[in-house]
Parts: structure tokens; sequence; C-alpha cells
């Protein structure tokens, strides 16, 4: 019962990355706040974007259709976040051992 | 609401830096102390489904959009210690993968919106919730905590104001006006999620509310409105 709601939440999480697609690109609340108060700074985020950074802007830089990149984008992002958990659970459960023995 | 490089200057960066990772480290060891097999499976999920949301950004109107911040929901879920671990995955796996929020403000980040969009909301929640029996049943719970997620990100907007105007590049009236306004609109939207979000649990899986909501009144007010 209770793996059945892990199941279920990941399964909304993938409906989710398929509607990512069709998010609004507008810009959000604070580069809208940016543009509309004139800020300006030196941007160091265009260097990393196409040297370091896998997905940026959420987007895998080998697929050309921009809906599939995007989806692609999101997919990995989740599987990033559960191994990290799972390695996480894992240092926990391997400290939680030592302390107990 | 994700900072970029180079927005900032770097001894706000830091200071936030010290202060989300002294904050990460406590949460840390807390959560060892009460590890939980199936909370960490919840947290995992609840994780990757609060980071494919925020890739979801809405209209608001005026010419910008927004997306659900979810902090606060995290913290709900999860509580304290494991809510607070999760927002940072999110925001690290943002910065590191997805250049969604600068490396440099990475802290600066986390301070905004796990700590200011998180914690002190899920801290003035909990206050009240103690405070007043009314909040325990299932309606004043969902308007407690539909308030506080609207709160909770105009709090995180303020406070990248904040940081925006001690770097010296934006007056204190203009840019706390333009961020407060526009992240008002997109507060409406977090609060409207949240409220969904909390009346599917409700519906499907109460007992994950269990820590806030006095089951018992819960099965009263289902028997009431059940037809005879």
């Amino acid at each position: 019962m209770n793996k059945k709601i892990v199941y279920i939440l990941l399964l909304i999480t993938i409906f989710l990355i398929f509607l990512s697609p069709y998010a609004s690109e507008l810009p959000d609340g604070l580069d809208w706040t940016i543009n509309k108060t004139n800020i300006t700074y030196e941007e160091t985020k265009d260097y990393y974007f196409n040297k370091y950074f896998i997905f940026s802007d959420y987007k895998v830089p080998f697929i050309d259709n921009e809906k599939l990149s995007t989806i692609a984008a999101g997919f990995s992002g989740i599987i990033l976040i559960l191994i990290i958990f799972k390695i996480y659970k894992f240092i926990i459960f391997k400290k939680q051992n030592t302390m107990q023995s | 609401m994700h900072i970029p490089d180079g927005l900032l200057t770097n001894k706000i960066n830091l200071i936030n830096l010290a202060i989300s990772s002294g904050l990460f480290y406590f949460f840390n060891k807390k959560a060892l102390k009460n590890y939980d097999e199936f909370k960490i499976n919840i947290a995992a999920s609840l994780t990757a489904f609060v980071f494919a949301a925020q890739m979801l950004n809405f209209p608001i109107g005026f010419g910008a959009s927004g997306h659900f911040l979810g902090t606060f929901f995290l913290m709900l879920m999860l509580g304290l210690e494991l809510g607070f671990i999760s927002i940072c995955l999110i925001l690290i796996v943002q910065a590191l993968f997805f250049a969604d929020g600068g490396i440099i403000a990475l802290g600066s980040n986390i301070f905004n919106m796990a700590i200011m969009g998180g914690l002190i909301p899920y801290t003035i929640f909990k206050a009240i919730h103690k405070q007043f029996n009314i909040f325990s049943t299932k309606l004043g719970f969902l308007i407690l905590t539909t308030i506080v997620s609207y709160i909770s990100v105009v709090l995180a907007a303020f406070s990248c104001g904040l940081q925006i105007f001690l770097s010296h590049i934006a007056s204190f009236k203009v840019i706390l006006s333009t961020i407060l306004f526009v992240h008002s609109f997109i507060a409406v939207g977090e609060a409207i999620i949240v409220f969904i979000l909390l009346s599917l649990i409700f519906t499907f899986k109460p007992e994950l509310l269990n820590p806030y909501v006095n089951n018992q009144k819960i099965i009263n007010e289902t028997n009431v409105l059940k037809p005879i």
C-alpha cells in the first residue's frame, strides 16, 4: 500500500513532464522585475551555459525537436533526483548501522 | 525566482551560503536520527513531483509568468528536516545541471526559497496551528495552508528584492514594489495549487495529513456529507 503512493506520485510526475513543453515562455517573476526596473548586471550565466551545463534551459543539446528535448531534460532531472535519494538512503542506512553496532 | 550568477554581490552570496549550509548540516543530522524508509521514499517521489511542477510556468498577466514554488508544501508533507533537504536538492540539481539559478548564487537561492519560502512559513503555520484548534479541522487546515502558501511566495520575493537592493543595483522602493507586485499574483497561483493538492490528498490519502488534522473530525464531516 505504501509503495502504491510512491508509484502514483511518480506517475503524476511523469504526466507533468509531458506537459512541460507547453509551459508559458514568458519571463518569470524575477526576470520580469529585472526587465521592468532596468537592472543591469554582468551576467555570468552565458559563460557556463554552453560549456558546462548539460541540460541548460531545460533542453537536451543533441535532441533537435524542442518539445522532445524538454521532455527528455525533465526526465533526466527526475532520474537524477531519484538517484541522489537512493544514494542518500544508502548513506543514512549505513550510518545508522554503524551507530547501532 | 532563481537568482542567476552576477546579480548579487559575492558578500551576500557568501553570507547566504554560510546560513544555508549550516542549516543543511543541522537538518541532515536530525534526519539521520529520525530515519524512516517510507518517509525517504515519499520524499524522493515528492521531490521529483515538485521539480516537475516547477517546470510548468503559468502566465499571470502583465507579460510575466510564474511557477509553483512548492517549498512550504514539501515541508508540510515531509516535515522540517526532510522538507529542507528535498528543497535544497531540487535547487542544487537545477543549478548544476539546468543552469536554472547560479552556482555562486546557490546559497542565496536556498536562503530565499528554502528558508524564507519554506522554513519561516512552516514555522508560522505550526505556531498558528498549535494555538488554534479550529485549524485542526479539514476546512480550517485547508484555509490556513492556502494563506500560508500565499505568504511563502511573498516572503521569498521580499527576501530576493532585499538582496538585490543590498547589492546596490536598484533602489529599495522600486525593486521591492516591482518584485512584490508580480509575485503577489504568482502567489495566488501557488495558493490555488497547494489548495488543490491538499484537497486531493484529503480525498485519496488523508492519513498523510495525520500530524495536522484530527481524523475523527474528518470522519464526522464525511459522514455528515454522505447522503442517507
